[in-house]
């Protein structure tokens, strides 16, 4: 039991992935320890994404290995296994979408509850009383019977962060959550997601923020054309990168 | 000659009588065909060949032919072949085949309406297929599709009437009835005509109703 313990919670092995010709992971090799804060940047069509979204199998793999908390993810399994594997890990893996993805049909409140009741892990009242403490901590108490539509977008993204917390999950995927929000309510998600990283929830974020990246992260990763080209702690990668590649895209970055 | 509509009381009775039964063969009809085209949709969804093409099949053969024909088939067609259905229930039969597959094309099409994002989201809680399709995917399929699976409901009750065909005293039936006890057609099939559309009436609020609360949960 100790020696898993030390294993840190997600590792991945020369990961490829290939959209029919076009390869777009290129042998990922990539460690996540409990309560890391991981930032994944890099330009557009890096992969960073696609390579969050095998984590959870959303996208599944041609090759390589991804091993979650001592358990093969991505095993050949048939296909009824494998679902039933996949729905298990899933409950641990927590994600957020940059388009919020939330339940239209559903207030704040269902969209948190519908999956630990659909599941039985939570009876209707324990499940209800569990996402009124969430959406509190996300700061949206007084939005719990309020349908998405008439909701903000960082409001959005806050219910959407709260769902994904409802399952208890061991680690957070955060896919450009802020992307595709206004300027002035970037802040608000960032400010729900700092708060969870205080609380030492390990947490693997693809973002286009440097800044956010900068301040939140323990450790970034820099991908570029399905690769990673270097990865360090903030103040190396950001500050004194090592490699050509990522020296041009900070500055492309800053600069634009 | 001119119009007598004071005919039309002596034969309330009748009239009545293919009302109510115009109402049971269409009120059947529309669940049936609201149940087969769900189960067709999903069948036409599923990965499985061996589901997918003999429901495509069926969906051809009802849509590329005459009702008025499905119904003398199924009455009369199997009837040659020792399958004797009265023809009440070769009506309902023959009018929820025909419907269920344009009902069928109707929830697919809006089933791959649904951002792929949602049923997403869904998975990545832990749910199962099912449970994200019947939870979050088809309850805002139904939603979005509630207004055209009304207009086909409106479709039925009128083309109901061809069930008069095989016999089935509906209101079409009893309406002829009554024209040739009076021979008064213009009057008859008028009323009839009213009668039709009162009941269109009425199924329109109820299916206002139903889309109302539809989109309420939005």
């Amino acid at each position: 039991m100790q020696d898993t313990k030390r294993e840190p919670l997600i590792r991945i092995r020369d990961l490829r992935k290939s959209f029919g010709p076009l390869e777009v992971l290129k042998g990922i090799d990539m460690e996540v320890r409990e309560g890391q804060i991981l930032a994944l940047i890099g330009p557009s069509g890096s992969g960073k994404s696609t390579l969050l979204r095998t984590i959870n199998q959303l996208e599944d793999v041609t090759s390589g290995e991804i091993w979650f908390d001592g358990t093969l993810v991505n095993a050949p399994l048939p296909h009824r296994a494998r679902e039933k594997h996949l729905n298990a890990l899933r409950r641990s893996i927590g994600m957020v979408f940059q388009h919020f993805n939330l339940f239209p049909h559903m207030t704040a409140l269902e969209n948190v509850t519908m999956a630990p009741v659909l599941l039985g892990l939570h009876s209707k009242a324990q499940a209800r009383e569990n996402a009124l403490r969430l959406l509190a901590k996300v700061g949206l108490s007084d939005r719990a019977d309020y349908y998405p539509s008439r909701l903000s977008g960082g409001q959005k993204q806050r219910v959407a962060i709260a769902r994904a917390l409802a399952m208890e999950p061991k680690v957070m995927l955060f896919d450009e959550v802020t992307s595709a929000l206004d300027p002035e309510l970037v802040g608000e998600v960032n400010r729900t997601m700092k708060q969870l990283a205080e609380e030492n929830m390990t947490m693997l974020i693809v973002t286009h923020e440097l800044k956010f990246a900068a301040d939140t992260a323990s450790h970034i990763v820099f991908m570029a054309d399905g690769r990673i080209v270097e990865e360090g702690p903030p103040d190396q990668v950001l500050r004194n990168p090592l490699q050509a590649r990522t020296r041009t895209f900070l500055q492309q970055d800053f600069a634009g | 000659m001119s119009l007598d509509f004071t005919v039309i009381p002596r034969m309330t009775d009748l009239l009545l009588w293919g009302v109510m039964w115009t109402v049971i063969l269409s009120v059947l009809s529309m669940l049936l065909s609201l149940v087969l085209g769900a189960l067709f949709a999903v069948a036409r969804l599923a990965p499985f060949r061996l589901i997918c093409w003999p429901v495509q099949a069926i969906s051809w053969v009802f849509m590329g032919t005459p009702l008025l024909l499905q119904l003398y088939v199924v009455y009369f067609g199997l009837a040659e072949l020792g399958l004797n259905l009265n023809a009440f229930t070769a009506g309902v039969i023959a009018l929820s085949l025909h419907f269920a597959v344009y009902n069928a094309d109707i929830i697919r099409a809006g089933i791959q309406s649904i951002d792929t994002g949602q049923y997403q989201a869904a998975r990545s809680l832990g749910v199962s297929h099912l449970q994200a399709m019947r939870k979050v995917v088809v309850p805002q399929a139904l939603a979005n599709v509630t207004p055209a699976l009304g207009n086909m409901m409106i479709a039925l009750l009128k083309e109901s009437a061809l069930v008069s065909a095989i016999g089935v005293m509906e209101l079409t039936l009893s309406a002829q009835r009554a024209i040739s006890q009076t021979f008064r057609p213009f009057e008859f099939y008028l009323a009839a005509a009213a009668l039709y559309y009162a009941l269109n009436l009425v199924l329109q609020q109820a299916l206002r109703l139903i889309e109302r609360r539809a989109a309420l949960t939005r």
